[in-house]
């Protein structure tokens, strides 16, 4: 998965992306970045960003997959800290 | 309790708060599915309040992922707490972001008038942790577990796990009745019937689950007047309604069901879609309380305060920079939410009983760089849990003040 923002000039190309496969929408991310211009948020994977640009929509890759992974294996291993012995919580 | 918080350092917290004078443990009534009992704090230091106290509480972790929100409220209420007893004011060392590059926050305090306020003039209700079992699988390592998980962790329909909590509250809970047909065809619903879906399933039925029945009781039994849900991560502290926009024609409520599923018409019934002007979901304003304007004040203040502790340093504003709005904003509405169900108690009785306040805090951002989307990093979590208590400390105040 990255973390991606989609755009387009117009809102309701948007709207519906809820059904992508493999694409986690942030539903209150939508919002107006300027005059025709909208954005939201999520996290996808490779055919979920090829299918949103068939689409005909602007997909930005904001933190690539391994920088989400590496970001991951990071807070894994501090909550591994935080609970030795078990590798996660109760 | 250094985040990030399992489910048993959590309750271990609250066990330890709860021995603090003036603060109660209280358990919920309805174990979750995965044999878990949610517990809460019932803050009422200080002098006896002679019945006068004002009661507010805040929930948090209600979406298994978002991190940080139960730390933050635990870390708030033991720092209140403690320099409560203390006699200080509680002050936030300056602060430095890993970036990069690092990004310097400046120092700042809640006075200790602040925090006596808070402290004597409200009964205050903290439920830190509403969603144990979703917490406890969204900290289990994949293939196991899974860090994304969001929902609860009931098997409602097998082999389909979990329900969203925050789409079961017993408010407005089955859009299909609620919305007009034409609303589905808009594709503007947060809310899906479908068991399989990953995000937001609503569940079989409004309040199935335990950890819904545990919230609307711990709103409804305690009487809440300000009632506060902490979530991640769009950096935003919303207001009711988040299933339609608002209006001031008491007639146009989520309990008329002239409207139900119906297109708007020239005699004014139906067009539940989100677009008006058929339909706004009432939401009184008249003098004296001009509840909405309440509600925005509310919002606008805390979202004022989080940028002023902030600092005067350009980037740290921007990276503080959080909105104010009604909660579907311009994109998606959504059903079933807490915030709702604790506005909605107010209007259960026609003329209305003003009046309760809710809102929505969304902490921190969805940039992962920034503050770790749903899960900082132990070195982001500073920021939002500065956001996080500077948000509260205003909301309370008000609440104290406004009684």
């Amino acid at each position: 998965m990255s973390a991606i923002d989609i755009l387009s000039s117009r809102a309701e190309a948007l709207l519906g992306l809820l059904d992508v496969d493999g694409l986690t929408l942030l539903p209150k991310s939508f919002r107006q970045t300027g005059v025709d211009q909208y954005a939201i948020s999520g996290f996808a994977n490779g055919s979920a960003i090829s299918e949103l640009q068939a689409k005909g929509l602007t997909v930005n890759v904001v933190t690539s997959q391994a920088d989400l992974e590496a970001h991951d294996a990071q807070v894994m291993q501090e909550i591994a800290n935080n609970n030795p012995g078990s590798r996660g919580s109760s | 309790m250094p985040y990030p918080s399992t489910v048993a350092s959590i309750d271990a917290e609250l066990t330890a708060l709860g021995k603090l004078p003036g603060v109660t443990v209280k358990p919920c009534g309805h174990l979750t599915s995965g044999g878990q009992t949610v517990r809460y704090l019932h803050i009422a230091a200080g002098p006896p309040g002679g019945g006068s106290r004002v009661r507010v509480g805040v929930v948090a972790g209600i979406h298994a992922r978002e991190w940080a929100p139960p730390d933050a409220l635990l870390t708030f209420v033991r720092k209140l707490l403690t320099q409560y007893a203390a006699g200080r004011g509680i002050r936030y060392a300056s602060y430095t972001h890993p970036g990069p590059p690092p990004i310097s926050f400046e120092p700042f305090l809640i006075s200790y008038p602040q925090v006596k306020r808070i402290v004597e003039k409200l009964d205050l209700f903290v439920l830190p942790c509403a969603n144990p079992d979703g917490r406890a699988f969204s900290q289990t390592p994949p293939p196991v577990g899974d860090l994304n998980w969001r929902k609860n962790r009931n098997v409602v329909v097998a082999p389909n796990v979990g329900v969203d909590v925050n789409r079961n509250f017993d408010i407005a809970w089955d859009f299909e009745k609620y919305y007009s047909a034409s609303f589905e065809g808009s594709h503007r619903l947060a809310a899906s019937k479908d068991p399989a879906d990953y995000q937001s399933y609503i569940g079989s039925k409004e309040a199935s689950e335990a950890e819904t029945l545990n919230l609307q009781a711990f709103i409804v039994d305690n009487h809440l007047k300000y009632f506060t849900d902490i979530h991640a991560c769009a950096q935003m502290i919303g207001w009711p309604w988040a299933l339609e926009m608002n209006g001031d024609t008491p007639a146009q409520n989520w309990l008329n069901t002239t409207y139900d599923r119906k297109p708007p018409t020239s005699v004014g019934v139906g067009g539940r879609d989100g677009d008006g002007p058929a339909y706004n979901e009432f939401f009184p304003n008249t003098p004296p309380r001009r509840l909405r304007r309440r509600h925005e004040i509310l919002a606008k203040s805390a979202r004022d305060q989080i940028l002023v502790n902030a600092g005067a340093g350009a980037t740290a504003k921007a990276m503080s920079t959080y909105t104010a709005q009604q909660l579907p904003g311009i994109g998606y509405f959504s059903t079933g939410t807490s915030t709702d169900y604790a506005f909605s108690r107010q209007l259960l009785a026609m003329p209305p009983v003003p009046e309760i306040y809710a809102l929505v805090m969304e902490s921190g951002s969805r940039d992962v760089a920034v503050d770790g989307a749903f899960r900082p990093t132990v070195a982001q979590f500073p920021k939002i849990e500065r956001e996080i208590h500077a948000a509260l400390t205003d909301i309370l105040n008000n609440a104290a003040m406004w009684g």
